[in-house]
């Protein structure tokens, strides 16, 4: 099944084209790896997904299990089963992780007209999720991200993307800044998350991440397009190759 | 005009004839200055934004003595909400001005302490000997106090004593026609004691109040106060609340203000460092909307070398609030090695809503630590797209946001019934009681199947 299909997608930030022409399908159960160098619209990709604001989509569509994805608020975005690990979590203090997820999973459940979960239910979720990506029960009680390490935040990212069960899981340099336990630990609870159910979309600029989390299918991003599509090996040859292999012109499809 | 006549007249019929020739002199006194100085204007420069022209439009009596059953009529209608809070302080309530020493006092502790009526006997000129340097033109309030309390009380805390209870004073103004209600408290804290203080304050909002009210707060070497100023829901209530604090050395204070839903206060807040290796944290918040009005000015004063100060307030402004935050440090001239923080932040939710906000500094020592900064802005959008991006509403992700924002603050607050119950109020006046739902016996449960 189709779950995500983008056509021809121009996004502009402020006077500048940042993705010119983008096309991609994602059908449900995949994992699918958008790789490529700095400043070529991967979190750009990420974040109009998402529906972050300030990005100006000037052409294009992209159909989330058939319904139009530009038209939804972000919140609806994240009801209908979108998630956006972020690359730069920020810090919220005062809320703490448990409140802020009790209160996103209520709000999706009720847009999915499901009960509310109860007080102990939800912390049993809480805490079996947690230890999916080895954090600790008293993590729940710390505010959101706020003096956490830079490992700590991407594990919570994870952990949020554990407890909204989304159709689609854009990772977003989940890797960056992540020494090698901690990238084994996220990478792990990624892939106690795969499921026929679930795709994932995993932005990255390195291939490390991906010998731990084997993608279904490896495309190239390069000045605003999808200028390679491949399996896994195709990550291998650009680690191989370097990426200025593609500057030199090789940017023909496979 | 008016206000400065009614008041002249109102003081002749306050029966000074049982007071000593001293009192009725120093209250006359008071009054003279007060009517001298006159109601301030725009153009006093501590009173720029705060309009008081209103009071010049009622007509102001003296509220009718307390009832009996004011104070219970209270508990029994706000236990609930007061109820943890209450259990765990040592309770005075002050209503119209008049001290009651009937309820609460039963408690043990309270013997620690030495109450006298500061106008019955000749103690007086000495306690406002030592706050001499906070009685000036700038606030002739605090004379109009002096002339009008109906009567004051001094506490005295022994050295060496630890008083484990918060000590509430409770200010309750409960009238029938539009009054002016004034009180004074004079607190000694010994050397190396521990005290904690809640002033809170609640108004039947039945006709007008203008609260006068001085808390003066002298501590010895070495001992450590707190003090917790309360203002909720505060209609038909016109506050000016005065305390001031003498520190010797080795003695910290710590301040927490807390103003919600109050149709006009003015807090003055004056710290004045007499002895060395002391500290003054100040904390506030301060959250208007609808046509709330605060007006939170501080000033510290570090007359002396080797003392700290810190000072970080944070408001809210919505809908028409307005608040006003004036921050002065003063450094005296060998006030050397001083190191004084200052911080006010704002976030301006409307067009129409308004922040004042001057920080002040006079430094005349040349080897010190003085930094101040000041903020008006709005909600962080990073912030905000990434509670959105969870599924959550945008309204209820604002809330959190402003939650989070004054949160830093509560976090501040010892007392953890007081911080529990600011909380809940934060919570309720932003629609986030669904959400807070980590109580006692929830975190019981996480503990629990740890």
């Amino acid at each position: 099944m189709e779950l995500l299909k983008i056509e021809n997608l121009k996004v502009r930030i402020e006077d500048k084209l940042i993705i010119k022409g983008l096309n991609l399908t994602v059908n449900l159960g995949e994992v699918h790896a958008i790789m490529g160098p700095n400043g070529t619209g991967k979190s750009t990709l990420a974040n109009v997904l998402a529906g972050k604001p300030g990005y100006d989509v000037l052409e294009g569509e992209i159909l989330f299990m058939g319904k139009n994805l530009l038209e939804m608020e972000p919140e609806e975005r994240a009801r209908e089963g979108i998630f956006l690990a972020f690359q730069y979590p920020v810090e919220i203090p005062g809320v703490t992780n448990a409140n802020f997820m009790k209160t996103a999973v209520n709000e999706i459940r009720k847009y999915r007209q499901l009960e509310p979960l109860d007080a102990f239910d939800f912390l049993q979720l809480m805490k079996a999720r947690a230890t999916l990506v080895g954090l600790d029960a008293s993590f729940l009680q710390r505010n959101v991200n706020e003096g956490f390490s830079g490992g700590e935040k991407k594990r919570n990212e994870i952990f949020q993307l554990a407890m909204l069960e989304p159709k689609l899981a854009i990772l977003d340099e989940t890797d960056s800044g992540l020494d090698i336990d901690a990238l084994k630990i996220v990478a792990n609870g990624v892939n106690s998350l795969r499921s026929p159910e679930r795709s994932f979309l995993v932005i990255t600029h390195y291939q490390r991440l991906l010998n731990y989390l084997t993608p279904d299918f490896v495309h190239v991003m390069f000045d605003g397009k999808i200028v390679m599509s491949g399996t896994k090996e195709l990550a291998l040859e650009l680690e191989a190759k370097g990426y200025d292999w593609l500057r030199n012109g090789n940017n023909g499809s496979k | 005009m008016k206000f400065v006549e009614n008041m002249r007249n109102l003081f002749d019929t306050l029966g000074l004839d049982s007071y000593s020739e001293e009192i009725k002199h120093i209250r006359r006194n008071a009054l003279e200055r007060f009517v001298r100085l006159g109601l301030p204007t725009h153009k006093n420069e501590e009173w720029k934004y705060t309009n008081l022209s209103f009071l010049n439009d009622i007509d102001f009596v003296f509220p009718q003595a307390p009832q009996s059953t004011t104070v219970n009529d209270f508990l029994l209608k706000h236990n609930q909400i007061f109820s943890s809070l209450l259990a765990e302080s040592i309770l005075i309530p002050v209503v119209n001005g008049s001290f009651i020493f009937d309820q609460g006092v039963l408690d043990s502790t309270l013997n620690l302490l030495e109450f006298r009526k500061v106008f019955a006997n000749g103690i007086l000129p000495e306690i406002l000997n030592n706050f001499n340097k906070f009685y000036d033109d700038t606030n002739p309030f605090i004379f109009l106090n002096v002339a009008f309390s109906i009567d004051g009380i001094s506490v005295k805390i022994p050295s060496n004593v630890t008083i484990e209870k918060p000590i509430l004073l409770l200010y309750i103004y409960d009238n029938f026609q539009p009054s002016i209600s004034s009180s004074f408290a004079h607190i000694e804290v010994g050397d190396n004691s521990n005290a904690k203080f809640i002033l809170m304050f609640y108004k039947v909002p039945v006709e007008v109040s203008l609260g006068n009210e001085t808390v003066n707060i002298y501590q010895k070497n070495g001992s450590a106060v707190e003090v917790n100023v309360v203002q909720y829901d505060l209609n038909k209530l016109k506050l000016v609340n005065n305390i001031n604090v003498v520190l010797e050395g080795n003695a910290s204070f710590r301040g927490n203000s807390f103003s919600l839903n109050t149709e006009f206060v003015r807090n003055n807040l004056n710290i004045a460092f007499e002895g060395s290796f002391s500290s003054a944290v100040l904390n506030g918040i301060y959250y208007c909307d609808t046509n709330n009005f605060v007006d939170d000015h501080t000033l510290v004063m570090h007359n002396v070398p080797y003392c700290q100060s810190d000072e970080n307030f944070r408001g809210i402004l919505d809908g028409q609030g307005r608040a006003v935050f004036n921050g002065k440090i003063y450094v005296a001239r060998n006030a050397q090695k001083t190191n004084a923080y200052q911080s006010n932040k704002n976030l301006i939710l409307s067009e129409e809503a308004r922040i004042n906000t001057k920080p002040q500094l006079e430094i005349y020592a040349d080897d010190v630590k003085c930094t101040h900064g000041a903020t008006a802005g709005f909600l962080d959008k990073e912030m905000l797209f990434y509670i959105i991006s969870r599924g959550i509403d945008k309204n209820k992700a604002k809330s959190l946001l402003l939650n989070s924002f004054v949160s830093v603050n509560l976090e501040k607050i010892e007392i953890s019934p007081l911080r529990d119950l600011l909380k809940e109020i934060i919570a309720k006046k932003l629609h986030l009681e669904d959400i807070f739902f980590c109580s006692a016996l929830e975190m019981e449960l996480i503990k629990s199947t740890e």
